[in-house]
């Protein structure tokens, strides 16, 4: 008996030993990679000092940055998993301030030094910005979702008045290009047949809005906006402080998404100055409103009238169609997204970076940095990625946390002058 | 497919303990039950021949039950509140040479107060890491069909085999956005033999289990969309929507097999019984059946031994478990031309070990008729050690524990009525813990409130004391043989940080 369970005890004590031997867990260590920093694009803009490179996991919040002075760049203490990768810079010469976006997609980090190529483009700044986006929209007074209460701030950010006439607004649609590109009819991608009778050849070029895309009206001198002015465009321009005292006062606002349809629903035409609905892509519904889990938000202007008729089909679904705006029209763009790996609505080389969404019916806004403020020019931050460049309302910086139109005291232009909605 | 199953094993296992009986009339309490399964060493192993190779009285048990749990010390995905009503019943029964038992039980689960649970039947489960968590205060509601049986015949005088089917068919569905309705079924098959040649017996046993999860995430307010935590582990998540074309339906497969050795010594005097056995356990997590994302992937291998020593008037017993789960993470990148999401990478996430072992001792005092004791005294001691690590950025999960409680409980006779009372003292004292959390959100709700709370919980020192009373009353007449049994008990916790509960039941039955 007692030699019998000392072998029974033997061979228990061995399998503990067998299983504690198994714990290890050596390759689970942080790795690195090398960038290449490819400025063969550069069209002759002058090369920046210094870029940084920021990996983005797609799969997780982890970030990781490094700043550059030459152009090639060891990024360590990265985990294993896929990252978008950019590189930017800004720079001031002779004159002229310069963003520098470069990206690469989905680089696998599976190995210690990976290697990886990116070719970064320069363009002089824009002189329009979004400044302000209240997209989330708030709860009115029975604490139902109250979904009027959208606006987008527009900024001059340069030195010279520009003209908003023919500034057109719009959301995009699915971020899956391949929706969109030319594909013979019959053509399976994904298990499903697609029938691009519309589809378009190059479509790299493009960013496709869809639901509904607005435009500010004039003959092209209407509407100046000086240096340090901004214009806001409101989804309905009322003071919703009446029917919900959470949200904000957009009597004020210098446009209005109306349209017939919206007036027939119940909407009062304010004083605010009607935008066209040149495109109706999808149904309208009972009034304008920005999506409040996030969109791709792009303002562009283009020299042809926006067509408004015959979108761009994706497939064989006639719902899913979409218009297709040039990315050389695209004035400034913002990506705001639910979550930090919901994907990206926009394609990099028009923000490289993303917002998150803080939350639905919280009523909370968007707003870009503020780069400097001399003798009361205030200079917004524009680096082509909302990552860095926006912050949100409640941010600790700010004086007013909750969303407010014209912020920091901007001006209002002169050929805006009513003081009340109706 | 699962409606077909469990109506067949339902009928056949709800039937089995009506079959069964007393069939000398003899009057056979709980307690009496009890007794045989804790003396029982077969019926403690994970061997079901060796219930051939043993006499075991026949009898059956139909028991309603309810049981309920009251008070802040709880975990924070347990509820402040928890009650479960349930119907029971079980047998042994044998025919011819072969030995039957069955075991079937319904329960209706309630929980109020519930929190950073969104999905998952049984979010303690570590073989299901990947899940969801919200922050908002919500009841769950469960329900469990439960059935087993095992069934054993000798082969020659020396051979025995003998299978222990269970089946689990369980439902579930939290109550505030963001909600859902969880559909798991487990299913576990474990053949087995024995080989005698007295005093000695060896026993192998083998198991496969499969179980799935089926969790569908909704809202009832559809315009008020949710913010919800992708768990990854020790307060690492990825944030996600429910509603708006957010999480969509996820899924759970665990494959399990395993594999004991039994080893019995009968003498006359004594008899001794030990196992060890190991279990692998691998679960796969996808979220979507259109567009299949995998979430991630578990393995859990689990090391089991146990040792029972039965002596004339005493019972020894120690467990030891060793338990391992790596939690392995993918990251998934949508592939444009397939339309499917492809997985780039994968790497150990995290691991999460624990050990626990048991030392017991019952004693026995004094014997009477239709009472297999008069005095009961009972020591147990348990020790646990969890070391559960996040590997990059660093986490860390730990605590061990000490526990002692002793129980004491008499029979006594009353007429033809058999009282039960008893008495259990237990003490608990930590050893030491801390939550550890140096990733990427120290600043979010599972960083900052979850797991802090949860490990505040399990490294508290807590005392509980309670008491039991039970009946058993032998019907005359026509119903002879056949015993009313109730019982009640009740008991209260107090633990660090003047947290408390109270946990306390009753439940009412008969034996036939």
């Amino acid at each position: 008996m007692k030699r019998t369970s000392v072998k029974v005890l033997a061979i228990l004590g061995a399998a503990a030993l067998v299983l504690a031997s198994c714990n290890k867990d050596e390759g689970v260590k942080y790795l690195s990679s090398n960038i290449t920093i490819d400025e063969s694009a550069l069209d002759g803009a002058p090369a920046p000092e210094a870029y940084k490179v920021t990996f983005t996991s797609t799969s997780t919040e982890f970030v990781r940055e490094k700043y550059s002075e030459r152009n090639i760049v060891s990024v360590d203490s990265l985990v294993t998993g896929v990252y978008d990768v950019t590189v930017q810079a800004q720079y001031s010469y002779a004159g002229y301030a310069y963003n520098y976006i470069g990206s690469a997609k989905d680089v696998e980090i599976s190995a210690d030094g990976v290697e990886c190529t990116v070719k970064v483009s320069a363009t002089k700044a824009a002189a329009l910005l979004v400044k302000e986006v209240f997209y989330n929209s708030s709860k009115d007074n029975n604490n139902a979702n109250y979904m009027k209460d959208f606006f987008l701030e527009i900024y001059n950010n340069s030195d010279q008045t520009v003209y908003a006439d023919g500034l057109g607004l719009g959301m995009t649609l699915s971020p899956n290009t391949y929706e969109w590109k030319y594909t013979p009819a019959g053509t399976e991608i994904g298990g499903k047949t697609y029938e691009y009778d519309l589809g378009i050849q190059d479509d790299e070029k493009y960013v496709f809005l869809g639901m509904t895309v607005w435009q500010i009206p004039g003959t092209g001198k209407d509407y100046p906006v000086a240096p340090g002015e901004s214009i806001v465009i409101a989804g309905y321009a009322m003071d919703h402080t009446t029917v919900a005292s959470a949200s904000i006062d957009l009597s004020t606002a210098d446009f209005e998404t109306y349209c017939d349809h919206y007036g027939e629903k119940g909407q009062s035409d304010c004083n605010a100055i009607n935008m066209n609905l040149v495109a109706p892509v999808s149904a309208p519904t009972n009034n304008f409103w920005l999506t409040v889990t996030g969109r791709g938000f792009v303002i562009f202007h283009q020299d042809a009238p926006v067509r408004g008729t015959d979108f761009i089909r994706s497939s064989n679904y006639p719902t899913s169609v979409g218009l297709e705006v040039l990315k050389s029209d695209v004035i400034d763009a913002v990506d705001l997204v639910a979550t930090a790996t919901t994907k990206k609505w926009l394609p990099e080389d028009l923000d490289a970076g993303k917002v998150l969404s803080q939350g639905n019916y919280c009523g909370k806004s968007v707003l870009r940095k503020v780069a400097s403020n001399e003798n009361g020019k205030l200079v917004l931050q524009d680096t082509n990625n909302s990552t860095e460049d926006f912050i949100y309302c409640e941010d600790e910086s700010l004086e007013v946390k909750t969303p407010v139109i014209r912020r920091f005291g901007v001006g209002r232009p002169s050929w805006s002058t009513w003081t009340t909605a109706q | 497919m699962s409606r077909i199953l469990k109506l067949i094993l339902s009928l056949s296992v709800s039937l089995l303990p009506l079959l069964a009986g007393a069939k000398d009339g003899a009057h056979i309490s709980p307690a009496t039950i009890r007794w045989y399964n804790d003396i029982s060493p077969w019926q403690q192993s994970s061997n079901a021949a060796g219930l051939a190779s043993l006499w075991l009285p026949e009898y059956s048990t139909v028991n309603l039950i309810y049981n309920g749990q009251d008070g802040d010390y709880h975990r924070p995905q347990e509820g402040d509140f928890f009650s479960e009503t349930a119907f029971d019943t079980e047998g042994s029964l044998g025919v011819g040479k072969t030995r039957l038992w069955g075991h079937f039980r319904y329960s209706n689960i309630a929980e109020r107060g519930t929190r950073f649970n969104t999905v998952l039947f049984n979010p303690f489960d570590e073989r299901q890491v990947f899940s969801v968590a919200d922050p908002n205060v919500s009841d769950w509601k469960r329900q469990v069909y439960l059935m087993e049986f095992k069934a054993a015949r000798p082969l020659s005088d020396a051979l025995f085999a003998g299978i222990h089917v269970s089946y689990a068919d369980r439902m579930a569905a939290k109550q505030v956005d963001p909600r859902s309705e969880s559909y798991r079924y487990d299913l576990s098959v474990v053949p087995s033999f024995v080989w005698r040649n007295l005093p000695h017996s060896i026993g192998l046993s083998a198991e496969y289990s499969r179980s799935f999860e089926r969790s569908v995430p909704t809202l009832s307010n559809v315009s008020e969309i949710q913010d919800v935590y992708l768990v990854r582990g020790l307060g690492n998540f990825v944030k996600d929507i429910v509603g708006s074309g957010g999480l969509s339906t996820i899924y759970y497969n665990i494959d399990t097999f395993g594999a004991a050795l039994q080893y019995f010594l009968n003498k006359s005097e004594w008899e001794i019984m030990t196992e060890a056995g190991f279990r692998s356990h691998s679960t796969s997590t996808r979220e979507s059946a259109t567009q299949p994302f995998n979430m991630g992937s578990t393995r859990m291998n689990e090391a089991f031994a146990t040792l029972r020593a039965r002596f004339p008037r005493a019972l020894a017993y120690g467990s030891f478990l060793y338990r391992q789960t790596d939690a392995t993470e993918y990251t998934s990148v949508w592939n444009k031309t397939s339309g499917e999401w492809e997985v780039r990478t994968s790497a150990l996430g995290s691991r999460y070990s624990t050990m626990n072992a048991d030392l017991g001792y019952d004693r026995y005092f004094g014997w009477r008729d239709n009472v297999p004791y008069v005095w009961k005294a009972s020591a147990k001691l348990n020790w646990i050690s969890k070391r559960d690590r996040y590997m990059l950025p660093e986490a860390s999960f730990t605590y061990s524990n000490l526990s002692l409680s002793l129980l004491a409980e008499h029979l006594f006779g009353s007429g033809s009525i058999i009282w039960n009372v008893g008495a259990e003292l237990l003490g608990n004292k930590n050893l030491g813990g801390e939550y550890n959390y140096k990733g990427i959100q120290p600043n979010e709700i599972p960083a900052t409130v979850w797991y802090p709370l949860d490990s505040a919980i399990v490294c508290s020192d807590y005392v509980s004391a309670g008491g039991s009373a039970g009946l058993s009353l032998p019907l005359g007449g026509r119903f002879g043989g056949t015993s009313f049994n109730a019982g009640v008990f009740g008991k209260a916790c107090f633990a660090s940080e003047n947290r408390s509960r109270l946990f306390f039941g009753v439940s009412a039955g008969l034996i036939f």
